[in-house]
């Protein structure tokens, strides 16, 4: 079953149709019972055959012998004769046989196309071509004789002329007086014109039927009494009965009584007022309850007068819904739009508010009468005196309107001190854009905290850069005169000194190199911090490094009787690409860490390669294991941030400034590596450090003297140093003046540029240039100098204080070939001359003499041998010098102590053997640290006689020191 | 392509209702309210089907249809003829005119789908 939807627009037209039909209908009706009762005339009724049969029967041609025709009859006869001939209609006379009697004029002439005279005395056989025909109406005449009463018969006849017509024929009995039937007379007439009209009638209600019936809707013409006289297919089928059980019936007998009495009152109603009626309502039928929308109507004749009433009845159940659920959804929008916290505006595109909130009319101060009135321009008069910049605000909207599919945000600022963000974009209905969504968010608290977190922030900002600037000027503040302490110290060392002098230097020494310690990790921390700690990529031999970490820890490690072990696990490349100061600075702090919490047992240090074959890089691992105090795991979660130490406790007790494993951290990360702790408490901790390397640039033997502190050089060498600062000067010059080189000086920048400027051959190899300095400084004397000479011709390195990126960079920007930074370490200063000056420099030729490779311990003559950090710069001196200086300062300290044990000065003794024992510590000389700890052990007990049996074996580890048979000497053999 | 209807009833506002009624369907309807327009229609144009009244004021349709089944061009055409339930000749004089169905009214619209769908398939 195919259910045609009808669009509202073609309904209404449908509608409008239907009043024109109804009118037709009813006219139909009207004429249809017209029709029936013109067509069923009662054979009583017709004046012609019942009134006076004895006229009928009496036909022209049959004169009844009995009776004497006399005038009068005569003339009755022609009356009759004209008056049948005179009418249109056919009329004949038959007798019981068929045969004809007689007939009028327009039968033969008409019908039969024969003169009377021929007709009389023929049956229809002879006179019909058509036999069936002719049977057929024998067939009628029998039938009314049979029947002895009036047939009436519709019946299509051919004519003469071959048309067809339809006519209309009464055959009745033809009686004689003693009423027996003798024959039947005919009455015909041509009904072909009627028909026609009946059936278009008919053609016209079938298609006002089917219309009506075709529409969704009930239809129905009642009576004025409230009958029902036409009904649509769809009203048969709401009420559920048969057609015919509907026409004629009234609404009391199709409804129940209320109803049916309501409809009935509707009516009248319509009928008295002669005006349409709406009415909107909920019946029950079927299944539940349907809404419908009735409209009635009247019906008036041509006069005017109320015939009846007309109704149609919508089944809006569906629209209902719709309207219900539009009702939903207007009061959700509703509901929505005033419950979000912005201001919200939707606007038509002729400028007509659609939809606002309360909060928008709240922001703008709009009162809400006058929002009613919907229109754009009311905001614009009305709020644009609030805003800031009213120019602006409309600017932007004006923008708009030329481009309806952009989305906007902006700011609107009120004069009251309010920010909103003002978005907006448009609203569409499928792509067509119909109007333009606007939001206000108020974002005025949003805009002070943004504009406190400026003000904050370039605070902040401010204060780092300060706190960066003070970091540099203090490291340079502190630096230099350390410098000068360290350096004069070195130089005080060279001279005849008392062993106490020598003592006393020592720990000023070890004091200054301390403060130097804790200054580079402070600016360490604070690279770290601004993102400047770089890393150097030089090639350099790893086991070189390790051996450097070890014997410096071993030194603590020994004081504290533990056991310091270096394993190294798989094939380990001889040279590899990184920084190898960093590493080395990583790998002390972790031990030096490891020795320092740990009381007894052992400490190791264990080198893991990671990566595989092919990979483009060195992958290693070091592990750092001891079996000390350990950590909670507490403890390990702080353990990485600068400034923290595992607790307050630990600090007062161990020491140390806190920086040195958050350093570590950030070094290793930027090996891209990483370091990682598992500890337990009481009974050890192992850190893990993974660090990333390249492969050498070049090959092993390229570099074959950096592990040599002092160089003879092969060709004399010239050097302009410039500084401004005398001591720092003094001790360049005799540190570069005692390996051979000739040194000049100069005190700023402008001196320095004078000395060069001799022309022709440069008169120095190179230049070592400070960078403050009065009157010029290094920058500008550097680029001076680069207009005569190139970077090729005369390398200048420079010495920076601050040692910051920044200043690196300047310094190369400025032409300098290389930087150094300030205290100058000497090992670094001549690795840098063999770079740019291409030489070659020599080691020593008593190589005896340097056996140890790492060179540079320095010989102290305190008792106390004291940190690793401490040992870090250690590269001023030269191995051998060591040993001469212990030589010279302790040679004979065992027989000082079997004197003072002699002398029973126990105290005395007891502080010149832990001397000794801390010079072997520092030297790494384990017999002679043992030697002395055995001493040191007995004198403490009391047992003199014991001690003074131990001092052989002092003497002769200490001899072997000084041969090179013990300490660094016979680890490295 | 849609399939194209032509309608011939001199009741313009039934022309209007199967007009609604195919339009829903997917066929295009070209309306005619008499003979003469209805053969100039035919001669003009491709159709897919006709549906014929047979009261019509100047022709009636068995005419018509005797017409288009004379005509070679249109011989084929499917042809629904839409008659009075009262006039039982007018079926057999349909059929021997070359009418294909019959749709008595008053009918619904569904009936005459039902008819067309039958003859011409489903509109695509």
């Amino acid at each position: 079953m195919q259910r045609v939807d009808f669009h509202p627009s073609q309904l209404t037209m449908l509608i409008f149709y239907c009043g024109s039909l109804f009118v037709m209908l009813w006219i139909g009706i009207r004429m249809g019972q017209k029709g029936r009762g013109r067509r069923l005339p009662s054979p009583r009724t017709d004046p012609a055959l019942a009134r006076d049969p004895q006229l009928a029967i009496a036909p022209p041609m049959e004169i009844s012998p009995q009776i004497t025709l006399t005038n009068q009859l005569d003339d009755e006869r022609r009356f009759l004769r004209s008056l049948l001939d005179a009418i249109p209609d056919i009329v004949f006379i038959k007798d019981v046989n068929g045969v004809y009697l007689g007939c009028n004029t327009a039968f033969a002439t008409q019908y039969v196309g024969r003169p009377q005279e021929e007709i009389i005395g023929l049956t229809d056989l002879e006179l019909v071509p058509d036999q069936e025909l002719a049977l057929n109406f024998r067939k009628q005449d029998l039938e009314v004789i049979a029947a002895g009463r009036s047939i009436m018969n519709d019946e299509l006849i051919p004519l003469p002329d071959g048309r067809q017509i339809w006519v209309e024929t009464v055959k009745s009995p033809y009686r004689d007086r003693d009423n027996r039937v003798i024959g039947i007379i005919g009455v015909s007439r041509n009904v072909t014109e009627r028909r026609e009209l009946e059936r278009e009638l008919d053609n016209s209600r079938r298609n006002l039927q089917t219309i009506l019936d075709n529409l969704p809707m009930l239809a129905w013409l009642k009576d004025g009494e409230g009958r029902y006289q036409f009904v649509n297919q769809s009203f048969v089928e709401a009420v559920g009965k048969q057609l015919s059980e509907i026409i004629g019936q009234t609404d009391m007998e199709l409804w129940s009584h209320d109803l049916a009495t309501s409809y009935r009152d509707d009516d009248w109603e319509v009928m008295a007022n002669l005006k349409r009626k709406h009415i909107r309502e909920r019946v029950h039928a079927g299944r539940g309850g349907i809404w419908v929308e009735t409209f009635k109507s009247v019906i008036t004749d041509d006069q005017g007068s109320v015939i009846g009433t007309v109704g149609i009845s919508l089944d809006i159940t569906d629209r209902k819904q719709a309207e219900e659920n539009m009702m939903n959804i207007l009061s959700l929008q509703t509901a929505t739009l005033e419950s979000t916290a912005d201001g919200i505006l939707v606007v038509d595109c002729n400028g007509r508010w659609s939809t606002y909130n309360q909060k928008f009319l709240d922001l703008w101060h709009i009162p809400r009468m006058d929002a009613a009135d919907g229109d754009d321009r009311l905001l614009q008069s009305h709020g644009l005196p609030q805003l800031v910049d009213p120019e602006a605000f409309l600017e932007n909207g004006n923008e708009l309107y030329c481009q309806p599919e952009a989305i906007s945000l902006d700011t609107v600022a009120f004069k009251d001190g309010r920010v909103y963000e003002r978005y907006s974009q448009p609203q569409r209905v499928g792509m067509t854009i119909v109007g333009r969504v606007w939001s206000f968010r108020d974002i005025t608290q949003r805009i002070g905290a943004e504009r406190e977190l400026i003000t904050s922030s370039k605070a902040a900002e401010s204060a780092s850069r300060f706190k960066s600037v003070f970091l540099a000027n203090m490291s340079h503040e502190i630096r230099t005169p350390l410098n000068a302490v360290i350096g004069l110290g070195y130089l005080l060392l060279q001279t005849e000194l008392t062993a106490q002098q020598r003592d006393y230097l020592g720990k000023v020494d070890q004091s200054a190199r301390s403060l130097l310690g804790v200054i580079n990790a402070i600016l360490d921390v604070s690279r770290i911090e601004a993102g400047e700690l770089l890393l150097e990529e030089i090639d350099f031999r790893l086991m070189e490094s390790l051996k450097r970490v070890m014997t410096i820890v071993e030194i603590q490690a020994t004081e504290k009787g533990l056991d310091l072990q270096l394993v190294i696990n798989g094939d380990i490349p001889e040279l590899i690409r990184g920084d190898s100061f960093r590493l080395e600075q990583v790998l002390i702090n972790l031990l030096g860490n490891a020795v320092k919490f740990t009381n007894r047992g052992l400490v190791v240090l264990s080198v893991d390669r990671l990566d595989l074959r092919g990979d483009p890089q060195v992958m290693l691992t070091f592990t750092v294991r001891d079996s000390g105090i350990g950590l909670s795991s507490e403890q390990v979660a702080g353990l990485f941030r600068p400034f923290s130490q595992a607790d307050a406790s630990t600090t007062r007790r161990y020491g140390g400034s806190g920086l040195g494993l958050s350093i570590c951290k950030r070094i290793v990360e930027l090996m891209n590596g990483e370091i990682t702790v598992e500890s337990v408490p009481k009974q050890g901790s192992t850190f893990t450090v993974t660090a990333q390397f390249g492969y050498a640039a070049q090959m092993a033997e390229s570099e074959p003297d950096a592990e040599l502190p002092a160089f003879h050089w092969n060709q004399r060498v010239r050097l302009l140093v410039v500084e401004d600062n005398q001591i720092n000067l003094m001790i360049m010059q005799e540190i570069l003046t005692r390996s051979g080189i000739l040194v000049s000086s100069a005190t700023n920048g402008r001196e320095a540029v004078e000395a060069v400027s001799g022309g022709g051959e440069a008169r120095f190899d190179a230049i070592l240039m400070d960078i403050q300095m009065p009157e010029m400084d290094g920058y500008e004397a550097t680029r001076l100098i680069r207009r005569q000479w190139s970077a090729e011709e005369l390398p200048i390195i420079a010495m920076t204080a601050h040692a910051l990126s920044e200043e690196v960079q300047n310094c190369l920007d400025a032409g300098m070939n290389d930087h150094l930074a300030k205290p100058v370490d000497v090992e670094k200063l001549y690795s840098r001359l063999r770079r740019w000056l291409k030489v070659e420099g020599e080691s020593s030729p008593e190589p005896a003499a340097a056996p140890h490779p790492g060179g540079a311990l320095p010989v102290l003559s305190g008792n106390r041998p004291e940190t690793a950090a401490l040992r870090l710069n250690s590269s001023l001196y030269n191995f051998r010098e060591v040993i001469a200086l212990l030589r010279r300062t302790h040679g004979d300290d065992a027989a000082m102590v079997r004197r003072q044990l002699a002398a029973g000065d126990a105290d005395s003794a007891l502080y010149v053997i832990q001397t000794v024992r801390g010079i072997a510590a520092t030297i790494a000389a384990r017999s002679l640290g043992e030697a002395a700890a055995a001493v040191e052990s007995a004198i403490k007990s009391g047992d003199m006689e014991r001690a003074g049996g131990l001092l052989p074996a002092v003497e002769s580890s200490l001899a072997a020191v000084f041969q090179g048979g013990d300490g660094v000497a016979e680890r490295r053999g | 392509m849609k399939q194209r209807i032509l309608v011939v009833e001199d009741e313009e506002s039934l022309i209007m209702l199967v007009t609604i009624i195919l339009t829903a369907q997917g066929y295009e309807v070209v309306g005619a309210r008499d003979g003469g327009t209805a053969l100039r229609e035919l001669a003009g144009g491709r159709f897919d089907l006709v549906l014929l009244d047979v009261m019509l004021p100047d022709m009636d349709g068995f005419e018509i249809c005797r017409k288009i089944r004379e005509e070679p061009v249109t011989s084929q055409l499917p042809v629904i003829m839409l008659t009075a339930r009262k006039s039982r000749g007018d079926q057999s004089e349909g059929r021997q005119a070359g009418a294909d169905a019959f749709i008595t009214k008053p009918f619904k619209g569904a009936a005459v789908v039902e008819a067309m769908r039958a003859l011409i398939g489903l509109n695509q």
